[in-house]
This record gives C-alpha cells, sequence and structure tokens, in this order.
C-alpha cells in the first residue's frame, strides 16, 4: 500500500523510515526474530 | 496451464490484464511439463471483433499479440473474484453479516505486523543490563566500603601498638600498685577485724558487769536449810508416829497406855498434848521451810549458772585480747594508695580498650569477608562497554515505539479515508446492481464486536434504516456485492469473472445471487465458473 508508505515517510525520520519498511518487508512471522536478532546485534562484545 | 473452471477464468483475466490472482506468478501458472503458455480470446466491442493472443515463456516477461486490429485493452486486474473472498469477508452467524474492517481493507497484514513489532525483547535485554549495571556498582560500593574497613583496621592496629607499647613499660608499675593495694586490702581486713573482736570484747564485759553477785556462804545457807528441815522432818515422824497411839482429841480421858496399859500419870498426858501442839507448830514451820528452801536451792542453781557463763565470758575475753595483741598490720601512706589506683586505673582502661579494639577489628575483618565475598558475586558478569550498550539498546527501543507510533498513526488515517471513500464508491456501486424502489439507500455502520472493529450493513427503507438480518439473503447478496465492488474498486466493470461465487450461500442466496447476477449482466459481461446446480439453472433462463 504505497499511501502507508507515504504517510511513514511523512512521520519519520529518513533512518526510521528505512528501519520500518524494513520490517514491513518481511513476514509478520518474522518480525519477531527480526528484532531479537537486532538486538543481538547491540549487545554482542 | 490447466484445463478446468478456475484455470480458464485464470487465463482469460492472463489473457485481458497481463496478470494473475495475487499470491501466484504467471510462471506458476505454466503447466509444470511445458516451458511456456498461450491465451487467446476474442472480444467483441462497439460492432468490431478483436482478437487477442498473450504469452508466457518461463523466465521472461509476457508478450501481447493482436491477430487482427488492434485494441486498447483498459481492463482492472480486479476483475477476477473468488467466491471465497467473497465468504472470507462476512463474520460472524448467517444471519449477521459482519464484515471484518480491516480485511476489507486491505490492513489485516499491516495490523498483524503492528502487533508483531514490540520492545519485548529490548525490553528483557534493557532489564538484565541495567541489573548487570546495578551488580556492578554494588560491586564498586563494596569495593570502597572494604577499603574504608581496610583504613580503618589500619588505624586499629596501630592504636593497638600504642596500647601494648604502654602495658609493657607500665608492667613494673603495676607490680607495685597491685602490692600496695593488696597490703593496703589485707591492713583494712585486720583493722575490721581487730575492731571486730575489740566490739565483742565490750559486749562480753557488759555481759559480765550484769551478772549479779551472790553471796559467798550460799552453799552454806542452803545446807543448813536442808538440815533444820531434815531434823524437822524427822520431828513430825516421830511426832506423827506418837499421835497413832493416842487418840489427841479425848487425851484428858486417858489414865492407861494404850500399848502396855501402864497407868499414865498426869504430868505424861500433859507432855503428849504438848506435842500435839509442838506438832502443829512443826507443821507450819515445815511448809514456811520448805517455801525458803526451794527458793535458796534457785538462787544457787542461778549463781552456779551465772559463775559458769562468767568463767566462759571471762575465757572469751582473754582469747580475744591475746587474739588482738597477736595481730599487726601495714600503716600505708594514703598517698601511696591513691598513686596504685591511679596506675591500676589506668591500667585497666588500657586492657579494655585492647579488648575493645580487638573485637572490634575481628568484627571489621568479618566484615571485609563478607563484602569481599558479595564483591566477588556481584562481579560475575563481565559486561564490556555496558553503558554503550545500555545506551544503543535504548536508542533501538525509542526507534521501535516512534515507528509503532507512526504505524498505528498512519493506518488509522489509511482506515479513515479508506472508509471514507469505501462508503461514497459502495453507495455508487449499490445504486446500480439494486434496481428495486424498496431500498432507497445503502450504507454501513462499525462497531466493535468482540473486541473487532466490524463493518455492518445497513439499507433505507422508507425513512428507516433496516440491517442485514432484516433483509432477505437475496437483499444482502445485493449489497454485499456492491460492497466488494467498491472494496475491488471497480464500480462498473465492463466484464466480471466469477469463480464460484455461489460459496457460503444457501439456495435464498444462490437465488438473490442469480437475481443481482441477471441485473448486473444487463451492463456487464459475467463469466461464471460454478458447480451450484442451482445457479446454473438460474443463469441459464
Amino acid at each position: 500500500m504505497s499511501s502507508l508508505s507515504d504517510k511513514l515517510k511523512e512521520k519519520l525520520t529518513q533512518e526510521d523510515y528505512d528501519f520500518a519498511l524494513q520490517i514491513l518487508s518481511l513476514p509478520t512471522s518474522k518480525i519477531r526474530s527480526f528484532l531479537e536478532d537486532k538486538v543481538k546485534e547491540v549487545v554482542k562484545d | 496451464m490447466g484445463s478446468g473452471k478456475t484455470s480458464r477464468l485464470l487465463a482469460i483475466l492472463f489473457a485481458l490484464t497481463g496478470s494473475t490472482l495475487a499470491g501466484l506468478t504467471l510462471d506458476d501458472m505454466i503447466n509444470l511439463n511445458s516451458d511456456r503458455m498461450v491465451v487467446r480470446v476474442g472480444i467483441e466491442k462497439d460492432g468490431k471483433y478483436h482478437k487477442v493472443e498473450r504469452s508466457k515463456r518461463r523466465g521472461y516477461s509476457s508478450s501481447l499479440k493482436f491477430l487482427g486490429e488492434p485494441l486498447t485493452l483498459a481492463i482492472d486486474e480486479n476483475i477476477y473474484i473468488e467466491g471465497r473472498k467473497i465468504s472470507e469477508i462476512f463474520f460472524g452467524a448467517p444471519k449477521e453479516k459482519m464484515l471484518k474492517l480491516d480485511a476489507l481493507l486491505g490492513l489485516s497484514d499491516y495490523n498483524l505486523a503492528l502487533q508483531e513489532i514490540t520492545t519485548a525483547p529490548i525490553d528483557k535485554k534493557l532489564e538484565e543490563f541495567k541489573k548487570h549495571k546495578e551488580d556492578m556498582l554494588r560491586a564498586l560500593e563494596y569495593e570502597e566500603k572494604t577499603k574504608k574497613l581496610e583504613e580503618e583496621i589500619k588505624n586499629i592496629n596501630s592504636r593497638l601498638d600504642e596500647i601494648n607499647s604502654a602495658l609493657s613499660s607500665e608492667l613494673n608499675s603495676k607490680a607495685w600498685a597491685e602490692e600496695v593495694i593488696k597490703r593496703a586490702s589485707e591492713s583494712i581486713k585486720i583493722k575490721g577485724e581487730i575492731e571486730s573482736k575489740r566490739e565483742l570484747i565490750k559486749s562480753y564485759k557488759g555481759q559480765l558487769d550484769s551478772i549479779p553477785k551472790y553471796s559467798e556462804n550460799l552453799e552454806e545457807e542452803l545446807n543448813e536449810l536442808e538440815s533444820r528441815y531434815k531434823a524437822m522432818q524427822r520431828r513430825k515422824t516421830y511426832l506423827e508416829g506418837s499421835f497413832q497411839i493416842f487418840d489427841l482429841e479425848s487425851i484428858d480421858k486417858i489414865t492407861n497406855c494404850p500399848l502396855c496399859y501402864s497407868p499414865l500419870s498426869k504430868e505424861k498426858v500433859s507432855e503428849f498434848k504438848q506435842y500435839y501442839n509442838e506438832y502443829k507448830e512443826l507443821i507450819l514451820k515445815s511448809r514456811d521451810l520448805e517455801e525458803a528452801l526451794s527458793i535458796k536451792r534457785k538462787e544457787v542453781e542461778q549463781a552456779r549458772k551465772d559463775k559458769e557463763r562468767a568463767k566462759w565470758l571471762y575465757s572469751q575475753i582473754l582469747s580475744l585480747e591475746a587474739e588482738i595483741s597477736s595481730r599487726s598490720f601495714d600503716v600505708i601512706n594514703e598517698e601511696d594508695i591513691n598513686r596504685a589506683k591511679q596506675v591500676m586505673d589506668r591500667f585497666d582502661r588500657l586492657k579494655k580498650e585492647n579488648e575493645e579494639l580487638k573485637f572490634k577489628k575481628r568484627t571489621l575483618e568479618e566484615q571485609i569477608r563478607d563484602y569481599t565475598s558479595l564483591k566477588e558475586k556481584f562481579s560475575v558478569y563481565k559486561t564490556y562497554n555496558l553503558d554503550k550498550k545500555l545506551e544503543e539498546l535504548e536508542a533501538l527501543r525509542d526507534k521501535i515505539v516512534r515507528i509503532k507510533k507512526a504505524l498505528e498513526e498512519a493506518l488509522r488515517e489509511i482506515r479513515e479515508e479508506e472508509l471514507l471513500k469505501l462508503r461514497d464508491s459502495f453507495r455508487r456501486a449499490f445504486r446500480k446492481i439494486y434496481t428495486y424502489e424498496k431500498f432507497k439507500d445503502a450504507d454501513f455502520d462499525l462497531i466493535n464486536y468482540k473486541g473487532r472493529e466490524v463493518l455492518t450493513l445497513k439499507a433505507k427503507v422508507n425513512e428507516s434504516w433496516i440491517r442485514a438480518d432484516q433483509m432477505s439473503t437475496g437483499e444482502t447478496v445485493a449489497l454485499s456485492f456492491a460492497l466488494l465492488f467498491s472494496i475491488n474498486q471497480i464500480e462498473s466493470p465492463s466484464i466480471l469473472l466469477l469463480d464460484e461465487p455461489e460459496e457460503g450461500l444457501d439456495d435464498e442466496g444462490i437465488r438473490g445471487l442469480a437475481k443481482v447476477l441477471k441485473d448486473l449482466s444487463n451492463n456487464t459481461q459475467i463469466l461464471i465458473a460454478t458447480r451450484n446446480n442451482l445457479l446454473a439453472e438460474l443463469l441459464k433462463g
């Protein structure tokens, strides 16, 4: 839905928008694990 | 391609629009044992006949060819409607056709995504890291406390050294002071004992003085009284013997001796009368003498006791005086005693302080052990750059929150906009599908049903609105079709491809459907794939 991405672009910074698109491009069942992987990236030594 | 009903409809869809159903690719439509598909359809428009050929090779783009005169194909790919889609958007009991709003607007997937976008994994890690940080801070705290305690122990050790040094140097003074105090104590004790003895002597002397003085002839006096009493008793006995012979009441009449009957002279008789008077007198004297004798005996007895007592007191006095004479004590200088006390006090204070400091030191050492153990416990987690990681996690969390909020807002706005469009489109589509007079207007309401927002159809009859459960199945079908067209944004399609549109409908619904389709077919070409005989029969007519 292109209007959704337009609206998101208005409301978010470019960085946040890119991240949001990344999330929305995933199948719903993969979103949670994607976020968990992001957490792992941050915390790894 | 396949040869079934659905395959044929899909083939027509492909030929007319170059597309296929959502979720399928064009290559999926090609048979496995082939590498291409070709579809040819004939189209009649404005009295002219056109033939269209569209083909697709696996892995390549599709191509369009006109066999004859070219034609502009401007057909919306949404002309294909699956019966499953129609029944899918209905929700609840057949009489209550409520339509899932987000499903209608195509927002279901985004709503699901919104639910999945969560800060939960970040929150969990943040909590864990914050706990780590707390633990690390606590470990540092314990380290600081340990250092302070070690400093305190150092000071205590220093003071203990001073005390031990002072105690060592005071040892001789202490020995002297102990000796002085010991002698002073003994002296006091002896003085006390002597004083007690003197008091006792005084008491004994007092008792001695209180013993009465007795006559030295007391025994002799008693003996004399006893002799007299014995003599008196003898005389009495003699006289009593005599009275047994004579009747003394009638002694004046006696002339002869009652024993030997010898004549008795008047002088003899008179003698016996005197004996009687003597006896009576003797009785009285005897009583007095008995009394005097008793008193004397008591006096003598008491005198003997007092004498014994006096003897004992005297011997005690002598013994005590001898003891007093034999005791001696030191005379200690008051100044020395005071100085000795001061020495002992100072020594005791130092000893006490020594003990207290040692106890305190043990306590502190124990505390240090506890702190060390706790510090080790809280230092278990070695996380590097913890603050930086916390910061990054917070940033990630904030980003997720922003995205989620933006998505919620965006979806809300889209829903509002789409609803507005849908409402207008629906009312226009309804006018086209429903050609009867009964319903003056159609609309829908949004209600919250079991936590979900759903859409309920309604129609205006005269001036009142009725709900879907108050309509016939056919009327509901007509309204549903209008809604479906609105959703698919195909208000006035030139052609419709319906795949088993009877799905989910009962016979009454099918009759209603047939009627709607017949009306629609006035302006729209409809191709239907159906397995329902009733529908097929109704549409044949």
